[in-house]
């Protein structure tokens, strides 16, 4: 009996971890959605201090940019780099970040690491076209 | 001698594939003589505003005089936006993998076909990419889409009314203000052409 209450229990547990889990990143990007960008970089932040990943990073990066506070967005998809050398999102985020800055021989550079790392068409498609026009550039 | 053959069919693909310029110009024309310029007014919205702003920082920077009269102009420059979307961000659920499915309205389904299921969360701002299974979400993943801007230009000449230049292009950036100058910077970047002089 008491091995049946115990089970129970555990998995009553584990069903409110889970869902709690799984409602963090619909709740952000509510929270995104609706404006709400600091409430939406808190709880990233909040995440972060329990378990540190590329995504959680990715994530608070967008709302940065949101924010415009793009030295932080850089330095969040970089941390997002450093734990997932071939995170293709955090590239891509840094290479639009950079054209924007024009910054165009960082943002190349980004742009030949999607090309390295992606197994998505239409992003090479995509990277190749902004290659030949920032190597225009230079 | 075969060799020699291929040797040049490789560099004239080499050469004519890098080309991305979808300019078109009257051959005749004498660019050379081009020093004013009048940018069209367009309709007063702040997409046309953005677009006609960003034409004319880039004729300035090539050095023209731009003209607030196209009666004062060598040439007037007209455009029009083929597409002009702010960026969005979705998140999506992905297709169960299935080893195969039978073709949908769309055509045949694959594993990892990455379709919307119910309303999805679209987040305004910034960002096309896959974040994949993301955020412990089984089967979700954050897509998001980048600004795309896209424009033709057309420059006409003032004594003549004939049409002496076109290019078209689009581009993405992260926000619209980086996809219009990046649109209008590549669509320029052809203007004037390099003329070859007898």
């Amino acid at each position: 009996m008491k091995k049946i209450f115990f089970i129970l229990f555990f998995l009553f547990v584990n069903v409110l971890v889970f869902s709690e889990q799984n409602n963090g990143p619909h709740q952000t990007l509510t929270l995104l959605n609706e404006g709400k960008n600091d409430e939406a970089i808190a709880q990233i932040k909040a995440d972060l201090l329990q378990n540190e990943t590329a995504e959680k990073y990715i994530l608070i990066a967008i709302a940065y940019i949101e924010e415009e506070k793009f030295s932080l967005a850089e330095e969040s998809l970089n941390k997002a780099i450093s734990l997932q050398p071939k995170a293709v999102p955090a590239y891509y985020m840094l290479a639009m970040l950079y054209e924007k800055q024009k910054l165009w021989d960082k943002a190349i550079q980004k742009w030949e690491n999607i090309c390295k790392y992606t197994k998505n068409e239409k992003l090479q498609e995509l990277a190749q076209k902004h290659l030949e026009q920032l190597k225009g550039d230079l | 001698m075969k060799i020699k053959i291929y040797i040049l069919l490789l560099i004239a693909f080499c050469f004519f594939g890098c080309v991305s310029s979808n300019a078109v110009y009257k051959q005749d024309y004498d660019f050379s003589k081009i020093k004013n310029v009048y940018v069209e007014n367009g309709s007063y919205s702040a997409q046309t505003q953005a677009i006609r702003d960003s034409i004319i920082k880039q004729l300035m920077s090539k050095g023209f005089n731009l003209k607030t009269s196209s009666a004062d102009a060598d040439i007037t420059v007209d455009y029009s936006i083929t597409e002009y979307q702010p960026s969005k961000k979705y998140l999506v659920h992905k297709d169960e993998p299935y080893p195969y499915r039978e073709p949908g309205p769309h055509g045949p389904r694959h594993p990892n076909t990455v379709v919307v299921h119910n309303d999805p969360v679209e987040v305004s701002g910034s960002s096309v990419y896959d974040l994949g299974t993301a955020f412990g979400v089984d089967n979700a993943t954050v897509i998001a889409s980048n600004a795309t801007v896209g424009v033709s230009i057309t420059i006409k000449d003032v004594a003549t009314k004939d049409i002496i230049w076109t290019n078209s292009y689009t581009y993405e950036g992260l926000d619209l203000t980086s996809a219009v100058d990046g649109v209008i910077r590549y669509i320029l970047k052809a203007f004037p052409p390099e003329q070859i002089k007898n």
